[in-house]
C-alpha cells in the first residue's frame, strides 16, 4: 500500500513539474506579477549566495581535483586527465552537488513558503482572487531556478577546470594548451546533451516538488516539519533517480 | 434580508455573488508590504507594469489617508489597517461586489467597523456588503448592505 503511495506520488508530481513546464510556453502567463516573482527568484538563488557560493566552489574544486588529479598521477593514468575532468567531475558530479546545494537553500525556502501560505489561508486569498498560483509562483520560481541553476553550474564547472589547471600545472607542468586538448578530446555531444539536460530538470523539480507538496499539505502547524521533511527525502529521491538515470544513459 | 444558517452557507452566496470577499480567510500576504499586497492585484488581473502600479497605489493609499501603511508589513500592522488594506485590495479587484464576512472577528473594537464602513462609502462604483451572523446596531443607516 505504501508502495503504491508512492509511486501515486511521483506521478503527481511529474504532473504538476509538467504543468508548471507548460505554462511556460504560454505568453499569457507573463504578467506583471510574475516576472517579479521571477526577477526576486533570480536576484535569491543566484546573485544573493554569489560570494559565498565561489568561495565554497574554490575550496571545493581545489581538494575535489586534487583527490582525482592525485590518484590518477599515481595509478599512471595521467593520459586519462581529460576524461576524468570531464565526464566524472564536470558531467557526473557537478551536476549533482549543486542540485543538492541549491535544494537546501532555495528548496526548502520555497517548500517552508508555500506550506506557510497554506497554514495561513493566503494560498485561499489567492484562489478566491482568482491568483493562479502556478502563474503567479510555481513558474516563474521554478523558471528563474532553472536558469540560475544553469548559470552557477557553469560558474561551477569554470572554476573546477581553472583549479584543476592550477593542480596539474603545478604536479605535472602541463601546458595550457595540451590541457585544452585533453579536454576537447575527451568531451563528446552526448556529454553536452546529458549534461544540460540534467542541469535543466535539477533546476526545475527543485522548485516543483516542494511547491506541490505545500501546495497539498495539510492545513495544520504542527503537521509543517513533519510535511517538510518528507518533501526534502522526496526531492533527494528524485534528484538521485535523475543522476542514475543519466548514468545509465551514458553507461549502459 | 438573506438569513444564513451556516457559514457555509454565507460562503456560497459569496461564491454565487462574485464578490471580492474581507475577511479572516482571505489574509494579506505576510512577505509582501502593505502597497505590494494592493499592487499585486493590478500587476496580476490588469497586466499594469510594476512602476504603474507602484504609483497608483502611493496615490490611493494617499486618498485613502491611509499612506503612511505604504511600506508595512502585514505584522507591523493593527488589526483595522490590516483590514483596511484588505478593504482596498477588494475595492481595486476585478469584482462588481465586495462582501465583508464576519467584520467582528477580525477588529479589536467594536467601534472599529464604524471606520471601516466609512471607508467603504467611499467606493462609489462598488457594492459592499457585510455578512455577519448576527445582527448589529452599527450596520444601521450605514450604506451599505446588511445581510444577517
Amino acid at each position: 500500500m505504501g508502495f503504491i503511495n508512492f509511486i501515486k506520488k511521483i506521478w503527481s508530481y511529474y504532473i504538476f513539474t509538467i504543468i508548471c513546464f507548460l505554462y511556460i510556453f504560454n505568453p499569457k502567463n507573463y504578467t506583471p506579477a510574475s516576472r517579479e516573482t521571477f526577477v526576486k527568484q533570480v536576484f535569491y538563488t543566484a546573485i544573493e549566495i554569489l560570494p559565498i557560493f565561489i568561495l565554497l566552489t574554490i575550496v571545493f574544486g581545489i581538494f575535489i581535483v586534487g583527490v582525482f588529479i592525485s590518484l590518477a598521477i599515481e595509478y599512471g593514468l595521467k593520459e586519462y586527465i581529460g576524461y576524468i575532468i570531464v565526464k566524472i567531475i564536470i558531467v557526473e558530479l557537478s551536476p549533482f552537488i549543486i542540485a543538492l546545494f541549491i535544494s537546501l537553500r532555495t528548496g526548502i525556502r520555497v517548500g517552508v513558503k508555500i506550506a506557510l501560505m497554506k497554514v495561513n489561508n493566503e494560498l485561499n486569498f489567492l484562489q478566491r482572487y482568482r491568483i493562479d498560483i502556478v502563474r503567479y509562483l510555481c513558474m516563474p520560481m521554478a523558471l528563474a531556478n532553472t536558469i540560475s541553476f544553469v548559470s552557477l553550474l557553469f560558474l561551477f564547472a569554470l572554476i573546477m577546470l581553472l583549479s584543476s589547471y592550477v593542480y596539474i600545472f603545478l604536479s605535472i607542468d602541463m601546458g595550457f594548451d595540451i590541457f585544452l586538448t585533453t579536454l576537447l578530446n575527451a568531451v563528446s555531444l552526448k556529454d553536452i546533451i546529458i549534461f544540460l539536460t540534467k542541469s535543466l530538470i535539477f533546476g526545475f523539480i527543485i522548485i516543483t516538488i516542494p511547491s506541490y507538496d505545500g501546495i497539498h499539505m495539510e492545513k495544520r502547524y504542527f503537521k509543517l516539519p513533519k510535511s517538510l521533511s518528507k518533501t526534502m527525502l522526496s526531492l533527494f529521491f528524485i534528484i538521485f533517480i535523475v543522476e542514475v538515470l543519466s548514468l545509465a544513459i551514458e553507461y549502459i | 434580508m438573506n438569513i444564513f444558517k451556516t457559514y457555509t452557507d454565507l460562503l456560497e452566496f459569496v461564491d454565487q455573488n462574485d464578490c471580492a470577499i474581507v475577511s479572516e480567510d482571505t489574509p494579506l500576504l505576510v512577505e509582501l508590504s502593505a502597497q505590494e499586497n494592493l499592487s499585486l492585484i493590478l500587476k496580476y488581473h490588469e497586466k499594469i507594469s510594476v512602476k504603474k502600479a507602484d504609483i497608483l497605489i502611493k496615490e490611493l493609499l494617499k486618498d485613502m489617508g491611509l499612506g503612511k501603511l505604504r511600506d508595512k508589513k502585514p505584522f507591523e500592522l493593527n488589526k483595522l489597517e490590516k483590514v483596511s488594506i484588505q478593504l482596498i485590495r477588494a475595492y481595486i479587484s476585478p469584482f462588481e461586489k465586495i462582501c465583508i464576512i464576519k467584520p467582528f472577528s477580525m477588529l479589536n473594537r467594536v467601534e472599529d467597523l464604524s471606520y471601516i464602513i466609512t471607508l467603504s462609502e467611499k467606493f462609489d462604483k462598488k457594492e459592499v456588503s457585510v455578512l455577519d451572523t448576527h445582527l448589529h446596531n452599527f450596520y444601521k443607516e450605514s450604506r451599505c448592505l446588511t445581510i444577517r
